[in-house]
């Protein structure tokens, strides 16, 4: 007898385990993939490694590794459990992935096997490697590049339609960093994806718009995101993909031009972005009241200059990673990089000739002109920094914003957190935590390398805590408040 | 396929009557389906891990039955079973939710939300080798990793070859084989019949390089578990380190060598039909069987055996078959070998868990495609197929 008005109509389903698609099988890998392991030689190999597994009665027999979910997406926590292993003994276990660009990251960690030869990650202490203590998850967040990788690597996902690949291997031993003569006494495979089943991508060339869509299962309506990357540019997809896996319609877009392609994306100003909301709000199966907008880095300054702005979309809530109020866009934002530009030659260069951008920009703060009338924001806003942003001044900016919005009486719409010891590039959980990396200064076309700052161990932590409370925030402010009825 | 799901619904008004409704396309292209009813509670939610159907395919707190209760919808082919050929791609499932309680015509109704599920037989990093060596027929799954690894021989019964079971298995750390031994295509006419043909099969599996060539065990259904019961039993050569049998006609029906279809077919005539015009094959076989000369001595068995029953068993007289074979080996001192486990109301086909339950489905013959009578019942079959897998699981792990 309930009949359920359009406004009440925004319905969740939670499928919390879900198995995605597109197993890629074993027999489809080249021979010389590092991860291929043909039927007779890495048998042969192994039986020299497992004949010290030998015990009195029992003939060899291999240990056995649960490493749980076997697809999950990449936000879901790990479970690894290796058994059958001679007890009391020294083992390493190992996460080994390929990235689309063939470069091989992995992990390791340092365990005894207890009585019963059972190594459980969840309840154990690591007693060295890439991480130590009782991380469950340590060994999908502390992947780093392979000894002997090309420098300065970032891992990002390209395209989210194929999962990566997560190696999880147990070998004799405590080894240190050189796996290569190290032949795994056993080996499973865990899928980790950006998208869950049912999520489908649409590419938007509309209206003057650059980005791609993706949209959850069903016929709607669900809230909507505008997600925002920063200055590196490009058309970065993988964060809108995990949020439509979390319902949301997201909606990737691109604004800076990376120069690959023919798109005269370099000369945007507000109303583009305005466009994109509106893209978004009258989508059919995007609801047009409940769109949020998501940034990071420069991506932050668009959204709030977005949500100040006196115009006719106002989001309803904001979520803002490590970026600042400082940076006003009254024009085209190529006025804007040209005004940041002016500056860069002021950046330092540390020791191993890493780029620090943090403090050429402090000086902002102290003229109100440049910055953003935080005051004027009208709806929920989540801040997000880490203190050892060596590339924004975001905790200065948060400071700031928060006297801001006191003096205006808005500060009770604002929620930061700082994060000890995290970096810049606070990225949904497990991206493996890089201090520096390979980026391309758009204006000056010049190739460096930048420093971005955080510890391993705390920037993972943002990262994981940061995501569960964006995912909270924006499960309250864009789907719980609209069905109160 | 052998994990659970959890399922929950936010967002809707408090003490809101829902359906959900879960779909799925088989690979021939049948739609099957299943709904259930529920009501949101003050907070707006559904959890159907704790929460009861109030009706629809199933009622009561049933975390998986949007699974096993799944069934061929009205208006398309029916009686067929659900058979899933390529192991490398997911079954896909939707789940709808829909206002009110329905029943039928969903069709027509929009409905408020959806989502994906996959389901999948194969976890990454297994490797699926397809076997045609010295006259075997069948496909091999091995676990990822260089091994050694304990492994299986797997079979099913009359109705042919499938790799479901085995891809699952293999998941699970077992090298498996499923072995073909009849309808196969590719199966050289008599070869697939003879104990020849089983031994070949075994030393094959065991010569595999992946292969701990001394933990080899058995595992089938049916037809194929009295094969096996009779190699494990009468073969010096064949020597498993343990048995499992899911609802075996061997203590009363000796497969021997031949034809096994045609010995089938002769049945029929003495078989009875049930109010649907199934066959029930059960008392056929029983009535066969009574001569005690012809059926198989299980004595010679020397490893663990676990016998899987399904009391409705309307194929085969599967709980009699049970007995005889505990009986016959406890009379040579090896009754603390044999664990039964006899499920009340489950059927003959007793699948991997969340298996749509089928009570009777179409079976072909040489010449004629009758309707053959499984027996089970909803929830208390599925729930054997759950509970079955886990101790067969365990009993795997502890003699592999």
């Amino acid at each position: 007898m309930s009949s359920l008005t359009t406004s009440m109509a925004q319905h969740l389903i939670k499928s919390v385990k879900v198995f995605l698609r597109f197993c890629r099988r074993q027999d489809d890998m080249e021979k010389d993939d590092p991860l291929w392991q043909p039927l007779t030689g890495a048998a042969e190999r192994s039986f020299s490694a497992v004949e010290d597994l030998k015990s009195e009665n029992e003939t060899r027999i291999s240990p056995k590794i649960i490493a749980q979910p076997t697809r999950g997406l990449v936000d879901e926590k790990i479970y690894i459990r290796v058994s059958n292993l001679i007890p009391n003994k020294k083992f390493t276990l190992r996460c080994l992935l390929q990235s689309e660009d063939k470069d091989l990251w992995h992990a390791y960690g340092h365990y005894i096997s207890d009585d019963i030869g059972v190594v459980n990650v969840a309840e154990d202490v690591c007693l060295g490697g890439s991480y130590t203590g009782k991380e469950p998850n340590g060994l999908i967040w502390s992947l780093k590049p392979v000894p002997g990788s090309r420098p300065a690597l970032r891992l990002r996902k390209q395209n989210v339609f194929i999962p990566f690949l997560l190696n999880i291997s147990v070998h004799n031993g405590h080894i240190n960093d050189d796996f290569k003569d190290a032949c795994s006494l056993a080996l499973t495979v865990m899928e980790r994806w950006y998208i869950a089943p049912g999520v489908s991508r649409i590419e938007v060339r509309e209206n003057g718009i650059h980005g791609t869509l993706f949209l959850p299962p069903g016929p709607g309506p669900v809230p909507g995101i505008l997600d925002l990357w920063g200055g590196g540019g490009g058309l970065v997809e993988y964060r809108a993909a995990l949020l439509a896996s979390h319902g949301y319609a997201s909606l990737a877009l691109e604004y800076i031009s990376t120069g690959k392609k023919s798109t005269s994306l370099n000369n945007v100003d507000l109303k583009y972005f305005e466009a994109a909301l509106h893209f978004l709000k009258s989508h059919p199966k995007v609801s047009n009241e409940q769109i949020g907008v998501f940034g990071l880095s420069f991506g932050t300054s668009v959204a709030l200059n977005i949500a100040a702005n006196q115009n006719r979309i106002s989001p309803k809530c904001l979520v803002c990673i490590s970026g600042s109020h400082s940076v006003k866009i009254d024009g085209s934002l190529a006025d804007v990089f040209a005004d940041i530009e002016i500056n860069t030659g002021k950046s330092k260069i540390d020791e191993n000739n890493h780029v620090i951008w943090r403090e050429f920009n402090l000086p902002r703060l102290a003229d109100p002109s440049n910055k953003v009338k935080v005051g004027n924001i009208k709806c929920p806003l989540l801040l997000i920094a880490g203190d050892d942003d060596q590339n924004w001044i975001a905790v200065e900016s948060a400071k700031d914003m928060e006297n801001m919005m006191k003096a205006a009486g808005n500060e009770h719409l604002l929620t930061t957190i700082i994060y000890p010891k995290a970096g810049h590039l606070i990225e949904p959980p497990y991206s493996p935590h890089i201090r520096f990396s390979n980026y391309i200064i758009l204006g000056e076309k010049q190739k460096v390398v930048m420093l971005w700052g955080g510890q391993t161990k705390e920037h993972s932590f943002a990262q994981e805590d940061s995501w569960e409370k964006i995912l909270d925030f924006l499960y309250l402010h864009l789907y719980s408040s609209s069905s109160k009825l | 396929m052998d994990e659970p799901f959890q399922l929950e619904v936010a967002c809707l008004p408090p003490h809101c009557p829902v359906t959900l409704r879960s779909t799925l396309c088989s690979e021939g292209n049948d739609l099957w389906e299943s709904f259930s009813h529920y009501v949101s509670d003050e907070r707006g939610r559904v959890n159907v891990s704790k929460d009861d159907s109030l009706g629809g395919s199933y009622i009561g707190c049933e975390p998986m039955g949007l699974l096993w209760s799944l069934r061929l919808a009205v208006g398309g082919r029916q009686n067929i079973r659900l058979r899933k050929k390529n192991m490398q791609t997911p079954l896909v499932v939707d789940i709808s939710l829909f206002d009110g309680h329905t029943i039928d015509n969903f069709n027509t109704q929009t409905a408020l939300a959806m989502t994906t599920m996959e389901r999948w037989y194969m976890a990454p990093g297994v490797r699926r080798i397809e076997v045609r060596e010295n006259g075997v027929v069948g496909t091999l799954f091995i676990p990822p990793g260089p091994g050694p690894f304990p492994a299986l021989l797997d079979v099913w019964g009359l109705a042919g070859f499938m790799e479901h079971r085995a891809a699952l298995l293999a998941s699970r750390g077992y090298a498996c084989l499923a072995l073909a031994y009849i309808n196969h295509p590719e199966l050289q006419l008599g070869s697939g019949m003879g104990i020849s043909y089983f031994q070949e099969s075994w030393k094959l599996l065991q010569s595999v390089p992946q292969v701990s060539a001394d933990r080899l065990g058995l595992l089938g259904s049916c037809f194929g578990a009295a094969i096996f019961i009779l190699m494990a039993s009468e073969l010096p050569d064949i020597s498993p380190r343990c048995l499992v049998a899911i609802n075996s006609p061997s203590g009363l029906l000796n497969p021997g060598e031949g034809n096994y279809l045609e010995k089938l077919q002769r049945l029929l005539p003495e078989t009875k039909l049930d109010a649907n015009g199934h066959f029930m094959i059960k008392d056929a076989i029983l009535a066969f069987g009574i001569d005690l000369e012809r059926s198989l001595q299980a004595g010679g068995i020397q490893c663990p055996v676990l016998l899987i029953v399904g009391e409705d068993d309307q194929c085969v007289p599967s709980l009699e078959s049970a007995q005889k074979l505990e009986a016959q080996m406890r009379a040579v001192g090896k009754g603390h070998l044999v664990t039964k486990l006899s499920y009340p109301e489950a059927g003959h086909l007793i699948e991997p868990p969340y298996h749509p339950v089928m009570r009777s489905s179409s079976f072909i013959l040489p010449g004629q495609t009758v309707t053959l009578l499984w027996g089970g019942v909803g929830k208390p079959h599925a729930a054997a197929q759950e509970d079955s897998w886990r101790r067969i699981l365990e009993f795997l792990d502890k003699h592999l």
